[in-house]
């Protein structure tokens, strides 16, 4: 049965060979009459063996990646990180482990009770059951194959199997009650296959998690505080000689309505399934390859003359790398591939969890498309009348060149107040070309965070006639002088504009929020944000050198051979210590002191079994039958059977030759009689 | 009418009067049985001395005796003294009370602890040394002493060594509500101890001691005995664990056990009936244990309970 369990665990989470293992050690047991007599103090030891396996495993989970997943993933891998308790189990001679085995303060209180001389009263349990639901509980979805949809007929047809097997139960009841649990659990399943999904690529990851290149909802139009986490997301060292970039773009998007912004395809681009293009890498001079972000772009886009800085950080698959708007190339990331899309969202799959490399930025030209008049000048209808009238305010068209206009439009927003407290509440449902969120901020209001400023100048560059798009990304302004690097968090998280300047023919930063904002996002860290960060660094540390496949031979050899030394000190210990079990059959009787005869009575232990508790060590055999009592109607026939047996087992005067002969009929009618009850019974 | 045994006559005599604590009885006949001396720990009024009278009683040609121990008792009360006789200058000793079948030590913990050791030797070897002379006692000695748990003031606890001499501790025990009622009954008139009547000869009763040494007892079940008593060894809270002494008189009393049942081999199940009875007093606990609260006799069943048993 719990071989069953295992492989079908090995199938779900498609560690098969594992799950094969695993069985073959579970289930040996019944083939073989090796055992150990496991006491007390064996039982702790697996316990905490189990431990520092699951503490192993956690860090190890841990550095690979998302820590939101290292729960679930550790779930999946329960039934091998608890195999020694199990072995304990089953084969240990006492066939229970004791309950108090888990509780560090338990076991205090127990030697100082013992100390003072009490009795221990100790509580055991079969561990096997434990480690049933286990294997069971790490197939399902919380582990680590959530969209798997074998596993709820599988695991009703092991329960009907266990439940069978054990004959205690009638099939027509059991089978209807497990078909609706399993409809029930079926509904569990999808809900916990949309939290895994949640937990994976959903919002509730870092605000990076939450990036889509196709759209994004910003906070404009909705009540309350935004909260960024102050976790260290990328770090860049720039060259001796060059400055850190102010700002690093992560997603890029061209359409806005009503508080989201989306990114339409041009319709150049549009020929393909995807708007993201892969980046061909290139050979420099040095022969070492390197990605131009431009895809007319040639050696010049790794020039020497081109600002760099090295850019380090934990990056999931698929996930946008935020890189300055005017980056060039990009140079010595681990990655599979990069992608690019028309809007300059550049997006990657990193070989490893944490990835590092040098970017050049500082490029005349950006990677994005042109403008697309159609929609890099669209402004939703609902605020053109704010935004007319701001302009006109402004006067912006009188202004001569985009440089001053941008100046104008900064120096307009000096005056606005920089807060992450929303209060700008959404237009009703049903309700059209009432003024939207931004007109409320431009005219009413006069405060908001970095999405209304990038926004709204966004809205008013565009209704006045200068193609503008929306940028998401970091802010770069924390400076690590100890370790000269510049720290991105978070909450460095920001929203500004990207302005069509005709005259270079390229896209440039328009940062209209206020540059106090990142005083007032920083004052409130938490106290203890140096000790995460120091963790972080140490992780992505470890991650990297252990990336470097040198590194990872050696840390791969050095691991095997602890592994391998010690399972085979384990291995030894327990071939030393190693007991052979008498014949099948008789564990329990060999168990005892002495050994000695059988009788045939002793046939009747298996059968009774099944109706009686299992029999305490310290419990005669005639004493512990005469418990079936309650279960047959032969109870002059047991009575007989029992004095007989007790004659031939402890009278050691030879017995009458009947004796044996008339035991072996009453147990064979006492067998009879038990299985017909137990064929009743069902 | 012929009762099929001496042993279970015996037994139905003194349970008409001992009435509702036929088990307890059957452990006591078998103790004498066995040669061991049995120590009843009771409350009051349980019928201890009633039991010790009737076993006297039913066996007819037995002498009976019983010391009344209070703390000003002396050794030679219950020895005997050796008298300067004026009229042939010699000394002639006069027996005490232990020169006697059946010994009722009454209250045996109320007297000091130098008169109780003065049973000590009579008890483990059925001799009483006095002056320096020699007087072995009767072939069918056997004391039944009790003594009263809940009374602290003015009390010897029994010394370890006493404690050992005695095979077997009972005790009896409340009778349900309706065998008192007919205990009531019973005595309106006369009390059942006047009307019983000798239903064993001595001679039968030694008889019955040598047929019990005959019951057979196979070789796996010593060693289940001595892996029962020599559990009790090595345990933090036993301060004091049972002797080999413990182990012989537990195959003993098992054995005349066995022959109270009617059978003629022993069984484990009819060791562990009688493991507590035997082990439970020898054992003196730690402190700490006693003050938790736990007992002997718990202990001594957890042991059984917890030692692997043939089957």
């Amino acid at each position: 049965m719990l071989g069953t369990a295992l492989l079908f665990w090995g199938g779900m989470t498609g560690n098969a060979l594992a799950g094969l293992v695993l069985a073959m050690i579970v289930e040996a047991a019944h083939w073989t009459r090796l055992r150990w007599d496991f006491d007390d103090a064996a039982c702790i030891r697996a316990w905490h063996l189990c431990v520092v396996a699951m503490a192993l495993a956690t860090a190890f989970i841990w550095i690979e990646g998302n820590p939101y997943l290292t729960v679930p993933r550790l779930l999946g891998w329960l039934p091998a990180l608890l195999l020694p308790l199990q072995f304990v189990q089953a084969f240990g001679l006492r066939n229970a482990i004791a309950a108090r085995t888990f509780a560090f303060f338990t076991k205090q209180q127990r030697a100082r009770n013992q100390r003072h001389g009490l009795v221990p009263t100790a509580a055991y349990f079969n561990f096997g059951h434990v480690y049933l639901v286990t294997v069971m509980v790490a197939a399902t979805p919380l582990g680590a194959r959530p969209e798997s949809w074998l596993f709820l007929p599988g695991l009703v047809v092991l329960t009907i199997w266990e439940l069978l097997g054990a004959a205690r139960c009638r099939p027509a009841q059991v089978v209807p009650l497990l078909l609706v649990a399993g409809g029930i659990g079926l509904l569990g399943q999808v809900a916990l296959a949309k939290a895994y999904n949640w937990l994976n690529f959903g919002s509730l990851r870092d605000y990076e998690e939450a990036l889509n290149p196709s759209h994004y909802r910003t906070a404009i139009g909705h009540l309350g505080e935004i909260k960024q986490s102050p976790g260290i997301l990328w770090r860049l060292r720039p060259d001796a000689h060059s400055p850190a970039p102010t700002h690093l773009r992560s997603v890029g998007y061209n359409r806005y309505r009503g508080g989201l912004w989306s990114n339409v395809t041009p319709p150049e681009s549009r020929a393909d399934d995807s708007d993201f293009k892969a980046l061909v890498p290139l050979l420099a001079s040095d022969a070492t390859p390197f990605h131009p972000l431009r895809g007319e772009a040639g050696p010049e886009a790794n020039r020497p003359g081109l600002r760099r800085f090295t850019l380090r950080g934990a990056a999931a698959a698929n996930a946008p790398l935020p890189v300055p708007g005017d980056a060039a190339s990009l140079r010595g990331f681990k990655v599979d591939a990069f992608e690019r899309n028309s809007l300059g969202t550049l997006r990657v799959f990193p070989k490893e969890a944490v990835i590092a490399g040098e970017v050049a930025w500082h490029d005349p030209a950006s990677a994005e498309t042109p403008p697309w008049l159609e929609l890099d000048l669209d402004v939703p209808a609902n605020d053109q009348a704010a935004l007319r009238q701001v302009l006109t305010e402004l006067r912006l068209a009188q202004q001569p060149s985009l440089a001053a206009k941008l100046e104008v439009l900064r120096r307009f927003f000096q005056g606005f107040q920089y807060t992450r407290y929303n209060t700008i509440k959404p237009p009703p449902i049903g309700t059209f070309n009432r003024p939207g969120a931004i007109s409320l901020f431009l005219t009413k209001s006069r405060r908001g965070h970095c999405e209304y400023f990038a926004t709204a100048a966004c809205l008013l560059l565009r209704e006045a006639g200068i193609p503008s798009r929306y940028a998401i990304g970091y802010a770069v302004s924390e400076h690590d002088a100890k370790r000269d690097e510049w720290v991105v968090r978070g909450l460095h998280g920001h929203a500004w504009s990207r302005v069509w300047d005709e005259g270079a023919g390229t896209w440039l930063d328009f940062d209209p929020t206020p540059p106090d904002w990142l005083a007032s996002e920083t004052s409130h860290g938490m106290s203890l944000q140096w000790l995460l960060d120091g963790v972080q660094r140490l992780r992505e540390d470890f991650a990297l050198w252990r990336s470097h496949s040198y590194h990872r031979l050696i840390l791969s050899t050095v691991m095997l051979g602890i592994g391998i030394a010690g399972l085979a000190w384990l291995a030894r210990r327990l071939w030393r210590s190693k007991r052979s079990l008498a014949p099948a059959g008789t564990r329990r009787t060999a168990a005892t002191a002495g050994g000695g005869g059988r009788t045939p009575l002793h046939q009747l232990e298996k059968p009774a079994s099944r109706h009686l508790p299992p029999r305490p060590p310290g419990q005669p055999f005639g004493q512990w039958l005469a418990g079936l009592e309650a279960h047959l109607s032969e109870k002059a026939a047991l009575d007989e059977a029992i004095r007989l047996h007790q004659q031939l087992r402890f009278d050691p005067a030879p017995p009458p030759p009947p004796a044996s002969a008339r035991l072996a009929v009453l147990t064979k009618q006492l067998a009879a009689a038990l299985k017909t009850r137990r064929i009743d019974s069902i | 009418m012929t009762d099929p045994s001496p042993a279970a006559r015996l037994e139905s005599a003194v349970c008409s009067v001992v009435r509702g604590q036929h088990e307890v009885v059957r452990r006591v006949l078998a103790c004498m049985v066995a040669g061991g001396h049995v120590l009843l720990e009771d409350f009051p009024g349980t019928g201890k001395t009633t039991l010790a009278k009737a076993i006297a009683k039913a066996v007819s040609g037995a002498v009976f005796k019983r010391v009344q121990f209070t703390p000003d008792l002396l050794p030679s009360d219950i020895l005997g003294i050796s008298v300067l006789d004026p009229r042939s200058q010699e000394f002639r000793f006069h027996p005490g009370p232990v020169f006697t079948d059946i010994l009722l030590a009454d209250e045996i913990n109320r007297a000091s602890p130098r008169t109780q050791s003065a049973l000590l030797e009579a008890m483990g070897e059925r001799q009483a040394t006095i002056d320096g002379q020699r007087h072995d006692l009767d072939g069918l000695f056997f004391v039944i002493a009790t003594q009263n748990p809940v009374e602290f003031r003015g009390t010897y606890p029994l010394p370890e060594a006493q404690m050992d001499r005695f095979a077997m501790q009972c005790s009896l025990g409340y009778v349900s509500a309706a065998e008192e009622s007919a205990i009531l009954a019973a005595q309106a008139d006369t009390h059942p101890l006047d009307a019983l009547t000798a239903v064993v000869t001595r001679e039968e009763v030694l008889a019955l001691m040598a047929a019990a040494k005959q019951v057979r007892f196979s070789a796996e079940l010593r060693e289940y005995v001595v892996a029962l008593v020599g559990a009790t060894r090595g345990r933090p809270q036993i301060q004091l664990a049972a002797s080999p002494r413990a182990s012989l008189a537990l195959m003993k009393v098992s054995q005349a056990m066995a022959m109270f049942e009617g059978s003629e081999y022993v069984t484990p199940e009819i060791i562990q009936k009688m493991a507590a009875d035997v082990i439970a007093h020898r054992l003196v606990l730690e402190p700490e244990a006693r003050f938790a609260g736990l007992s002997a006799r718990q202990l001594v069943m957890d042991l059984i309970a917890q030692t692997p048993v043939p089957v």
